[in-house]
């Protein structure tokens, strides 16, 4: 092949790339824009994020394979030289150049007649770029319409905010039930079955932007942690705690310290060097402790007693066995109360999740400043009594809710006593949750109403308050009205050993105080 | 005046003034004189379906004596018989009263034969012409004689008179290298023709080649090269005449009983290579084949009744069929 015939041919090859990528472009182009067109469509009729940058992206990635598609096509020889002899008319002269090329006679008149062809010929000649008019002026149509309706004003505009917001929200509840999840995980190994739940909740809750998915893996997540709550947990715990603090208010021994098994396991090491009188004074303790402890941790209370009726009787190693089984007992009572706490506090957790992603669908709790109590009372008390846990939650001052105290009764023979609260707020404002107070119903967080029972549309969780009904729902009871029964029960409680007598006075105090407080409010 | 060696500038030069040298006898009907060269050329022969009076054989005796080669005419008729036109023995009495067969040749010996009006003859002694022409050799009293080159035979039909003539079969017609019509002259050239031949000048006809010439331009067609995609072209064109083939055209599948055989595409090769040659170019074209189409395929074509009840000749049904399978193009979108 001569020179100028393979100059040529390679000018003409590059036409070809171009006019291959022009007439592919018009060939597809009505089509992208018609899909463009429908995207655009979509967008207006779905909240779908991706139709517009699809319908964008459609045309882009269309020319970006067409490019691409054109620079790597291969385009033989034999191919460029037909379509120069077509396009310049030269009748198959650098065909028979390619295919002549080494003959002698007339393969070489054949290669100087391409050559001489060639001298006066341009690839832009041989191969003009293809143009359909009505293929562009279709898409041009098509394209129009699409931008138009791109441009104007999308009524699913704010039905994707909402759904980013969606996200977004179910994002922070997802990490807010992580940190739960880690918090849980530094209790130790008590609450590591609940923490994994936790965790496998927020991941869960990653993995979903509807918030009415949310609702429903939080709501199923606390669902089976509830089930792993015994009916009978809170008298559970009200019993260990209090076991654990009238012993680390009292000790059980002169010098004892630590937990109530580690208590009463150096009780039964000292059972020797004791006084007779020592021994008699740790038997009506040991039977005290036992009868507090009747209600929720019964194999614990039976070994008290009998612990207390070995002292009582003088046979030693008989308490001294009764002391180790009760510290075992304890023990045992105290782990299972602490699974049981992470339990409970992962389920509220999951509960409040589902509670947030519920509110989040009802455009409640965004920006308004509301609020969810969660309260965490620990009681301490003997003997039958009244328990009272408050939940002090802090919400914001325009937030109903938060701050709202669950009280309840405890009629049932549950230990209670006055609880302390521990809550935190999920308000959009993002405070910090609440320190731990007691619930003062007359002077309390502001927007309470001062009653008791009642305040609170969120939801309460009251622990150590023993098996009354919760605060929440329409009870809403006025605070002069129950006061007086009130104490007349605290005070009969104060009679019994149902109250620890280190937490009598706080006990009369509190009721003073709401006493005063209502005469006021009546005055 | 023959040349050692023949290149492809002087066969364009030769055959032109061939040409030219005709045109000065021939009024008009440069496709014809075109379409008889050709085949002298490629070394076939030539079917001209025309009415009387159009110069058919004044074409070829001005061809002879422009070439300067012996020319001969047989005007047939039903009498016609074989050995009219192949010649026969005859008995001969020497100087010695010994008597002798001896061959005398017919008009067929000759480089060019003018087979006036072929379909009046009857088949057998169409037959002989048409062996003839495909064996190049006669054979006569147990010995085959060579027939002189070049050889060209040209076969005239009447289309009018068809009443009492036997019409060439399809295989005899396969033999004919091309087909012309020879159509009526434009006013312009029957004027043209009237002067000259009503008066007392007769033209001087110069001799411009000679047999080796011929011969030597006849190898050199058969040296042109052809390159593959052509000769792919003119099979896809033989090919489509057939009406069972995939892709033929409506006309061939309405009109066509039988396509042109292998024949066909050596005709448009052929002839192709003759065209090229004649234009100056050293290559066979696309458009050489589908240029000689016509020539080369319409009586190879076997048509059936509805043709005729149609009023459908077979250039229609060509033009047709070049409609049908274009020329090749480059094969990549976009290119031409």
């Amino acid at each position: 092949m001569g020179e100028r015939t393979g100059a040529l041919l390679t000018g003409i090859r590059r036409r070809l790339r171009l006019a291959w990528a022009a007439e592919t472009v018009q060939m597809i182009v009505p089509v992208v824009a018609v899909i463009a067109l429908l995207l655009v469509l979509v967008g207006r009729w779905l909240p779908v994020s991706w139709a517009e940058p699809g319908a964008v992206a459609a045309p882009l990635a269309a020319l970006l394979a067409i490019i691409v598609a054109a620079v790597v096509l291969r385009i033989p020889d034999s191919i460029v030289a037909r379509a120069a002899d077509r396009g310049l008319g030269t009748k198959d002269a650098f065909s028979a150049s390619l295919q002549f090329a080494g003959d002698s006679g007339f393969g070489a008149r054949i290669q100087e007649r391409a050559d001489h062809l060639a001298a006066s010929a341009r690839p832009v000649d041989a191969v003009p770029m293809p143009v359909h008019r009505r293929r562009i002026a279709i898409a041009a149509v098509v394209g129009l319409a699409a931008i138009g309706l791109a441009v104007i004003d999308n009524p699913q505009d704010s039905a994707r905010q909402q759904r980013a917001a969606d996200a977004a929200a179910v994002d922070r509840i997802a990490a807010d039930v992580a940190a739960e999840a880690e918090r849980l995980n530094g209790q130790g190994e008590s609450a590591r079955s609940a923490a994994e739940r936790l965790e496998r909740l927020a991941e869960e809750l990653r993995g979903t932007e509807s918030l009415e998915r949310a609702q429903e893996l939080a709501v199923a997540a606390a669902n089976e942690l509830q089930r792993t709550i015994s009916p009978g947990v809170l008298a559970e715990k009200a019993a260990t705690q209090g076991l654990k603090r009238s012993l680390e208010t009292a000790a059980l021994t002169p010098g004892a310290a630590g937990a109530a098994a580690d208590q009463l396991a150096q009780a039964a090491e000292a059972l020797d060097g004791m006084s007779e009188a020592d021994q008699q004074a740790l038997a009506e303790r040991l039977e005290q402790l036992a009868a507090s402890q009747e209600a929720g941790d019964p194999a614990t209370a039976d070994a008290l007693a009998e612990a207390a009726e070995a002292l009582a009787s003088g046979d030693l190693s008989a308490a001294r066995a009764a002391l180790g089984e009760a510290a075992q007992a304890a023990a045992s009572a105290s782990a299972a109360a602490a699974s049981q706490q992470a339990a409970g506090d992962a389920a509220a957790s999951a509960r409040q999740a589902a509670e947030r992603a519920q509110d989040a669908q009802r455009g409640q709790g965004q920006g308004q400043g509301q609020g969810q109590g969660q309260g965490q009372g620990q009681g301490q008390g003997q003997g039958q009594g009244q328990g009272q846990g408050q939940g002090g939650g802090g919400g914001s001052p325009s937030g109903q809710v938060g701050g709202g105290g669950g009280g309840t009764q405890t009629p049932a023979p549950g230990s209670g006593g006055a609880g302390t609260g521990a809550g935190h707020t999920d308000g959009a404002a993002g405070q910090e949750p609440d320190t731990a107070t007691i619930f003062d119903p007359v002077s309390g967080t502001p927007g309470e109403s001062g009653t008791v029972g009642g305040g609170t549309d969120g939801e309460t969780e009251t622990v150590g308050k023993g098996d009354g009904a919760s605060g929440s729902g329409s009870r809403r009871v006025p605070l002069s009205e129950a006061l007086a029964e009130y104490t007349a029960r605290a005070t009969a409680a104060l009679g019994t050993t149902a109250v620890p007598p280190s937490a009598r006075d706080l006990v009369l105090a509190y009721f003073d105080a709401l006493q005063r407080q209502t005469d006021q409010g009546d005055g | 005046m023959s040349e050692p060696t023949m290149t492809p500038e002087r066969y364009a030069t030769i055959a032109e003034a061939i040409e030219s040298e005709i045109g000065r006898v021939i009024v008009g009907q440069r496709d014809l004189v075109r379409s008889v060269v050709t085949c002298l050329l490629s070394e076939g022969h030539a079917l001209l379906e025309g009415v009387p009076g159009l110069g058919k054989t004044m074409l070829l005796k001005t061809l002879s004596e422009v070439v300067d080669l012996p020319f001969s005419r047989v005007q047939f008729t039903p009498d016609l018989m074989p050995a009219d036109i192949v010649g026969t023995q005859v008995l001969e009495e020497d100087a010695d009263g010994r008597r002798t067969f001896r061959f005398r040749p017919g008009p067929v010996f000759a480089s060019f034969v003018l087979a006036d009006e072929v379909n009046r003859a009857t088949p057998k002694t169409q037959s002989a012409l048409l062996e003839a022409m495909q064996e190049r050799s006669v054979t006569a009293g147990g010995a085959t004689r060579p027939l002189p080159r070049p050889f060209l035979v040209m076969a005239t039909q009447n289309p009018l008179e068809m009443e009492g003539t036997y019409p060439l079969p399809e295989a005899q017609l396969d033999r004919f290298l091309l087909k012309a019509h020879v159509p009526f002259p434009t006013a312009d050239d029957l004027v043209t023709v009237l002067e000259r031949t009503t008066g007392t000048q007769v033209e001087q006809l110069r001799s411009i080649a000679d047999a080796p010439t011929i011969m030597a331009m006849i190898d050199l067609t058969r040296q042109v090269p052809v390159p593959t995609h052509v000769l792919r072209h003119a099979v896809d064109l033989v090919i489509a005449t057939h009406p069972g083939q995939p892709g033929a055209a409506k006309a061939v599948i309405s009109y066509v009983r039988f396509g042109a055989s292998p024949r066909g595409a050596q005709a448009l090769v052929l002839s192709g290579k003759v065209r090229a040659l004649l234009d100056g170019r050293p290559n066979v074209s696309i458009d050489d084949v589908r240029a000689m189409a016509p020539a080369a395929l319409r009586h190879r074509l076997v048509l059936g009744y509805e043709a005729s009840a149609d009023g459908v000749g077979a250039d229609q049904i060509i033009a047709d069929l070049l409609a049908a399978v274009p020329a090749p193009s480059a094969g990549v979108r976009g290119a031409p």
